[in-house]
């Protein structure tokens, strides 16, 4: 039996390795096209961070000599260059040099801002940015953290003059200490890709391999001769879950390496650090994360070859097999507004929604060896009815000869 | 041999096939000539294991079809209306995987598919793929399948429709030599003059029943007939009149 299983297995990987669109789904996307979206953000992030800070941001201030003090101390911190408005100009000026880009702010100080600051009262600074420009709002966040910083000088050195202690307008100093071992960073990054890109692409992988193996089968009629050899359908269809499951295996793990590469090597490499970002994974976890993985791959490559069988045609399975793949994005959406932990115990008995949160956890190493038998005991049931399901559209001649 | 009893498909309540009779001996080759829809493909079917049928029975080489498929498609050789072969793959590789699939492999298997390829004039296709095939190469090569495992029997479905004239040729040869090799053959076609040249015998199927079962000259002298067309004609008349002018 397993002869004939290996033969079914055998033509199928042969006929999807000679099959251009296969190959894309398995091998170019996987390891060429996901990293490369993956991190072209991050590059383009900090290109344009890069190219932001090496241009001084200009802000144009008009009333600036009520505060020489202020422009000073701005100007000392070299953030921002200060441009003085030029006498007779006006807000329309302004507000045309801004839209064009001349300057990144404009900055107004009232003419009693000497006498107010004085007085030690509130001096109304007015800010004109345009929006709609990074570096316009770039520059007006650095003002806005530039101003913070020389207020609390200021207020520091008028509670000194009456003999205060700058303390008293801050009861409470807050130091955060992240517990996280360094290791776990890794693990942590991984976590919130790896999960949705195995559920996504054990649909995606095999999705061709699937289509092919019975729809495909019936368009150029060559299931008619398959069925027609001395092989129980138990033993074709088993051939063909499993020439659907390599592939789509072949796949995910092709994108959890590529993905892991890009995330924990190249990624840190970008934003400038060194070598790689470590992961914490122990044998049983990664024992755990395969497991969950293979059996939830032969539970997607049933349904997938199941609806295939089903189908008329090529279209008609592409179009079930696209619906299955929005069908397992929903799980991963909704986990989003889930816990990172303690999640219900029930959601571990859900395909797709146990093989996210198992992942993650695995990954994040947070996993409990309860949610992770649930997961398994529930993929391969869940991977034995789908089986027989496939098997049943298989041996129903209306099934087969539905064209 | 195959012996068909009272054999009957209904699909939807619509009798397609109803109550055929016949037996086609080991040697013999029996030509099942019809006009389109007359139910000669689904009568191949049930004996080729593919579909059940509704009532009757039939056996195969010994073996029925309804208690026993595995035997029975381990004894015969089918080749369906399409070649249906796997494009991506070469002749050899598609004559290995149904050898495989028949049980056949190593030396053996290797042997056969050359012998096979030599026998049918394909011998230098042998590592090309079969989507580059002419019509009248995919339909040699599925012949060559059909016979990998040297089945006793042999149910060729339009094994000429579409072909050439040298590629039909080829395919009545091989019908013919498969009859000296002691096989039974079964075989529809709506090709009458085809029919003639290689049947032992002939039945007329019209509307899912068998009208006219007999030598070529049997079927002709019943109705007083020059030619088997004439035959043809005359008993499609009778059995169904508004077929008769359709084909006429």
């Amino acid at each position: 039996m397993w002869f004939k299983i290996r033969a079914v297995w055998r033509r199928e990987l042969l006929d999807s390795v000679r099959d251009k669109r296969t190959l894309y789904m398995m091998v170019l996307l996987p390891i060429v096209l996901m990293p490369g979206i993956m991190l072209l953000g991050p590059v383009m992030a900090v290109r344009q961070q890069e190219s932001l800070a090496g241009q001084v941001p200009v802000a144009l201030v008009a009333g600036g000599d009520q505060l020489p003090g202020l422009m000073e101390w701005i100007k000392a911190t070299g953030a921002l260059a200060i441009e003085t408005a030029p006498p007779g100009s006006g807000p329309e000026e302004w507000a045309q040099r801004l839209g064009a880009g001349e300057v990144q702010l404009v900055v107004e100080l009232p003419p009693d801002a000497r006498d107010r600051a004085a007085a030690e009262e509130p001096v109304t600074v007015r800010v004109v940015v345009a929006g709609g420009n990074p570096r316009s709002a770039r520059a007006a966040a650095l003002w806005g953290a530039l101003l913070e910083r020389y207020s609390r000088e200021v207020i520091a050195g008028r509670l000194q003059a009456r003999g205060l202690s700058p303390g008293l307008l801050e009861p409470f100093v807050v130091e955060e200490h992240d517990i996280t071992p360094p290791a776990q960073w890794g693990g942590r990054i991984l976590g919130m890709l790896v999960p949705f890109f195995i559920v996504v692409w054990a649909v995606a992988g095999g999705m061709y391999t699937a289509i092919d193996a019975g729809a495909g089968e019936k368009e150029r009629n060559s299931l008619e001769s398959l069925i027609m050899t001395p092989v129980p359908g138990t033993v074709i269809v088993a051939g063909k879950a499993l020439a659907v499951a390599t592939i789509a295996m072949v796949a995910v793990l092709l994108l959890v390496l590529s993905t892991s590469v890009s995330m924990l090597y190249l990624l840190p490499r970008i934003i400038g650090a060194q070598g790689w970002l470590p992961v914490e994974l122990s044998p049983s976890g990664l024992l755990g994360l395969l497991a969950t993985m293979t059996l939830f791959v032969a539970f997607v490559s049933a349904v997938q070859l199941a609806f295939s069988v089903f189908s008329k045609s090529f279209r008609e399975a592409q179009a079930y097999v696209t619906g299955l793949m929005f069908a397992v994005m929903l799980p991963a959406v909704y986990l989003m507004f889930v816990e990172e932990t303690g999640a219900a115990l029930w959601m571990y008995l859900v395909p797709v929604l146990n093989v996210l949160l198992v992942c993650r956890e695995v990954l994040q190493g947070t996993a409990g060896l309860p949610q992770l038998l649930l997961t398994l005991g529930s993929l391969a049931a869940a991977a034995g009815l789908a089986f027989a399901l496939a098997l049943r559209a298989f041996a129903s001649e209306r099934v087969l000869f539905r064209t | 041999m195959i012996q068909a009893r009272g054999l009957e498909k209904v699909y939807g309540g619509r009798p397609v096939v109803r109550g055929l009779t016949f037996a086609v001996e080991p040697g013999e080759v029996l030509g099942l000539v019809g006009p389109n829809g007359a139910g000669k493909t689904t009568t191949l079917r049930m004996l080729a294991t593919t579909l059940r049928p509704t009532r009757g029975t039939a056996t195969v080489a010994g073996y029925d079809v309804v208690r026993e498929p595995l035997l029975v498609r381990a004894h015969v050789g089918v080749l369906p209306t399409d070649p249906g072969l796997y494009g991506r793959l070469t002749a050899a590789e598609n004559l290995r995987f149904y050898g495989h699939l028949c049980g056949l492999e190593g030396a053996p298997l290797e042997r056969r598919i050359d012998e096979l390829l030599e026998w049918l004039g394909l011998r230098e296709a042998k590592h090309q793929r079969t989507e580059e095939f002419s019509k009248g190469m995919r339909q040699k090569l599925a012949l060559a399948r059909a016979v990998i495992h040297d089945p006793p029997v042999l149910i060729l479905d339009e094994p000429t429709a579409g072909l050439d004239v040298l590629s039909s040729r080829a395919v009545i040869d091989f019908i013919r030599e498969s009859r000296q090799a002691g096989r039974s053959v079964l075989f529809s076609s709506h090709y009458l003059l085809e029919a003639d040249r290689v049947c032992d015998r002939i039945a007329i199927i019209v509307d899912g029943e068998i009208c006219a079962l007999g030598t070529p000259a049997e079927v002709c002298r019943a109705v007083g007939a020059a030619t088997l067309e004439d035959a043809f004609a005359a008993w499609v008349a009778r059995r169904a009149p508004g077929v008769a002018t359709r084909v006429v």
